[in-house]
């Protein structure tokens, strides 16, 4: 598990890609709204992330929005992540991305850390993705 | 291709069991395509019928149970909300837009939706498409109706005829009928092939009205109700409604404000994310599927073996064949490879003709379909699966020769030179 997973980091870094996890993402304080060196270095890097897929349309095959979460499920039986927890990701103009359920995913695209507290309606990260791919060995 | 030619020629001398055999496999293989063909358009029926709705809001109970009623208009709610939370949920800041629906009357069997002008301008199906008119514009007065398409080719109704709603959800005419209060067509809606057509849009006020005077769960007595003339809207006061349809301005709020619905303070409400909820309705009958789909595989099985039975019992017909190629020399190899071929090509002329049958039927019994059951099948191409499926059909029918092939090639050469026959 853990050896599929450095792999995958390997190779992510191979390609020039930062691999960004969901601790680094706590380093944008909500509450004060200040950001930590390690979360602002993800603004305009190019990333990828591996989370769970919550897609919003009825469409049950691709999606061009989707909400990226650390687990699966979450959403119903407790509260859900706080908001830095959460990435709202858009697929690049053109692009859809499958839709997977109850699998991990690796999200690769350009993160953007937004100023603001994510007041309502303003996420705190947003990623314009380019590809999502199924992560297997979890 | 000699070979070849020999067994088209011995297949067509015996036309009759060859027409039968290559029939029962395209039956079952027409049969497997069809099942996938339903599988995948009960899919997408279901699942293009609601797009850009990022919650369905209900009084709480099953989520499965929200999505149908509110959704797909089956089924029932077991309470309505109160239009005050309503109202302070659609005002909330992080809300853009929500669609109200009342629901729980009928007209012979179709569902009748109380709801607002939002509803003719928000809605969406199929990604993008938006709620259009056949005919006649969104219902404006209390007693004004839009009707879906389903609706108005079903009963016939045109512009401008009234229309008696039923209490209840009965299917075909009610007993209780709202007959005082007759709601007059103003809109015929285009065909959206999806749940929508199956219903009439009334204002929320209207159902409202239709529902003024009941007391305790009964209508007024004859004489006692007030007149459909003198009921203003401004004299209605819309005290529930079923369910909601949200939208938020940023997907990044709608868990958020699930959690902020689900525990709400002064009712009880539930919020489903669509998608998360077919999701879950898929995996409630996949069972039921998957069930379909071996059935279909036995049904192949079956058919296969026929064709077995077939070649296999044709033998005894054919010693005198078998025993005269023998002797003009064809070695174990060329009867083998002329009774796999054989069979080889029945299990292809098969799968084609089940192929093309299915389709045909596809798209004959299409409409008829599509008007019943609500079901659109799509016309399209196989999948990968299905793609496998069949040239499975092939190779099973060509390993199949081999049972034969062998036979023939054991009966002894005497057996059909012999002068008894």
């Amino acid at each position: 598990m853990k050896a599929a997973a450095l792999a995958l980091a390997m190779a992510l870094c191979a390609s020039g890609q930062k691999r960004a996890d969901w601790v680094q993402l706590r380093g944008y304080n909500y509450k004060t709204g200040r950001i930590n060196a390690d979360a602002r270095s993800l603004d305009r890097a190019e990333v990828a992330m591996v989370g769970y897929m919550v897609p919003f349309d009825d469409d049950q095959s691709t999606t061009v929005e989707f909400l990226l979460v650390p687990h699966y499920g979450q959403c119903i039986h407790t509260p859900p992540p706080p908001p830095n927890q959460m990435v709202l990701v858009r697929m690049e103009a053109g692009r859809r991305a499958r839709v997977v359920w109850d699998k991990p995913v690796s999200v690769s695209g350009r993160m953007f850390v937004e100023e603001g507290k994510g007041a309502l309606g303003r996420p705190l990260y947003r990623m314009v993705g380019t590809r999502v791919d199924e992560v297997t060995g979890y | 291709m000699v070979l070849l030619s020999l067994a088209y020629h011995s297949l067509r001398n015996r036309l009759l069991t060859t027409a039968l055999t290559v029939v029962s496999i395209a039956l079952s293989v027409a049969l497997l395509v069809g099942v996938e063909q339903v599988r995948r358009g009960a899919r997408e029926s279901f699942s293009n019928t609601i797009s850009q709705t990022d919650l369905i809001v209900g009084a709480r109970g099953g989520s499965l149970q929200l999505l149908l009623y509110a959704v797909f208009r089956m089924g029932s709610a077991t309470n309505n909300i109160s239009y005050e939370s309503y109202q302070i949920l659609a005002r909330h800041p992080a809300v853009e837009w929500t669609i109200p629906y009342s629901l729980g009357d009928s007209h012979r069997g179709f569902r009748v939706v109380g709801t607002t002008e939002e509803f003719y301008t928000r809605y969406r199906f199929r990604r993008h498409r938006k709620i259009e008119f056949a005919a006649g514009r969104a219902p404006r007065e209390i007693f004004e109706v839009a009707i879906g398409s389903d609706v108005a080719s079903a009963l016939g109704y045109k512009i401008g005829d009234a229309v008696t709603l039923t209490h209840g959800v009965a299917s075909g005419r009610g007993i209780l009928d709202h007959d005082d209060r007759p709601f007059r067509i103003q809109g015929i809606l285009a065909r959206t092939a999806t749940p929508v057509d199956r219903s009439l849009y009334i204002p929320l006020e209207g159902m409202e009205a239709m529902h003024m005077d009941w007391a305790d769960g009964a209508p007024p007595m004859p004489g006692e109700e007030t007149p459909a003339a003198s009921i203003r809207k401004e004299h209605l006061q819309i005290k529930q409604i079923t369910a909601f349809l949200l939208r938020a301005r940023s997907r990044i709020d709608t868990l958020r404000l699930q959690r902020e619905i689900n525990t709400f303070e002064d009712e009880p409400l539930m919020a489903i994310i669509p998608g998360v909820a077919l999701n879950e309705l898929w995996r409630t009958i996949g069972y039921a599927e998957d069930a379909l789909s071996v059935v279909t595989a036995f049904v192949l099985v079956v058919g296969l073996l026929g064709m077995l039975v077939s070649l296999y019992t044709s033998l005894n017909e054919r010693r005198r064949e078998m025993a005269i190629l023998r002797a003009v020399g064809a070695g174990p190899r060329t009867i083998i490879f002329l009774l796999v071929t054989e069979s080889g090509l029945l299990a292809l002329a098969g799968t084609v003709l089940g192929v093309g049958l299915a389709y045909a039927l596809a798209l004959t019994a299409q409409p008829l379909v599509e008007r019943h059951f609500g079901l659109f099948i799509p016309l399209v191409r196989p999948t990968a699966a299905g793609w496998a499926y069949l040239s499975a059909v092939v190779v099973a029918g060509v390993l199949i020769g081999f049972v034969p092939a062998v036979k023939a090639y054991r009966n002894a050469l005497a057996d059909g030179l012999g002068v008894r026959l």
